[in-house]
């Protein structure tokens, strides 16, 4: 016949396997986002420190640029997809300000590329403080 | 299939979450049938979309189907360029 003092220590053997699993995850998970956020440099750094400034050196040419202006809301849809590893490191108020920039950014070029866009210049230096603020989120102050 | 076909004179960009809801109450809104599948055709001299348009046309739909299997099945978004039927894809669960 089995006892309670039986039953008892089969709980206390299931709820230390369950607390070590729960641990054993939460440290291989943390982990995990860590380097991932150790790789966001290789992750971003082509697109913003490469890509981005070259695009935006035809766009200050010409605002007008239904190709450049195109390729540059690519490039930061781009960043805003690649940006889940805020979401999933816990991030979630750089996220959420990352994908409403970008959301932003994505409005102003579509504009000033318009048949009639009512004040390019003033659009222009707003995407301008718009992708800084992207720069700022991503490399921390460092660079914008 | 039901299709509706949108007008946007001679406009060739289109974008703002409010001007999205506009083109739903103006030409989609009368039109849709939630028990059919119904299939949105922007003209070919649209060659770029906000995201926020995008959103702001699709807004009620997929309110009203509630879940992105459900829109799929209901509403497809067509564009002849290929460039745009991209962003219109990115665009709605972005």
């Amino acid at each position: 016949m089995i006892e309670l003092s039986d039953i008892l220590s089969g709980l206390s053997i299931i709820i230390s396997v369950c607390v070590a699993s729960v641990t054993w995850y939460k440290k291989s998970r943390n982990k995990r986002l860590d380097n991932q956020f150790s790789h966001r440099s290789a992750i971003f750094d082509s697109i913003l420190l490469n890509e981005v400034p070259d695009l935006l050196s035809c766009f200050l040419d010409d605002f007008s640029n239904v190709e450049v202006c195109d390729q540059l809301t690519e490039k930061f849809i781009r960043v805003k997809q690649m940006s889940v590893i805020y979401y999933l490191g816990d991030k979630l108020d750089d996220y959420y300000e990352l994908k409403n920039l970008v959301v932003q950014i994505d409005e102003q070029l579509i504009n000033i590329s318009s048949d009639d866009p009512h004040d390019k210049d003033d659009l222009s230096d707003s995407i301008i403080q718009n992708i800084k603020k992207v720069y700022r989120i991503i490399y921390n102050d460092s660079i914008a | 299939m039901k299709t509706i076909k949108l007008k946007f004179g001679t406009l060739t960009r289109l974008a703002g979450n409010p001007y999205g809801r506009k083109t739903y109450k103006e030409q989609i809104e009368d039109k849709i049938d939630f028990n059919d599948q119904t299939k949105i055709v922007f003209p070919e001299t649209i060659n770029g979309i906000s995201i926020s348009f995008i959103q702001g046309l699709m807004d009620e739909p997929v309110k009203l189907l509630g879940s992105k299997k459900e829109f799929e099945k209901k509403i497809i978004l067509y564009s002849p360029i290929e460039k745009v039927q991209k962003k219109i894809d990115e665009s709605i669960w972005f």
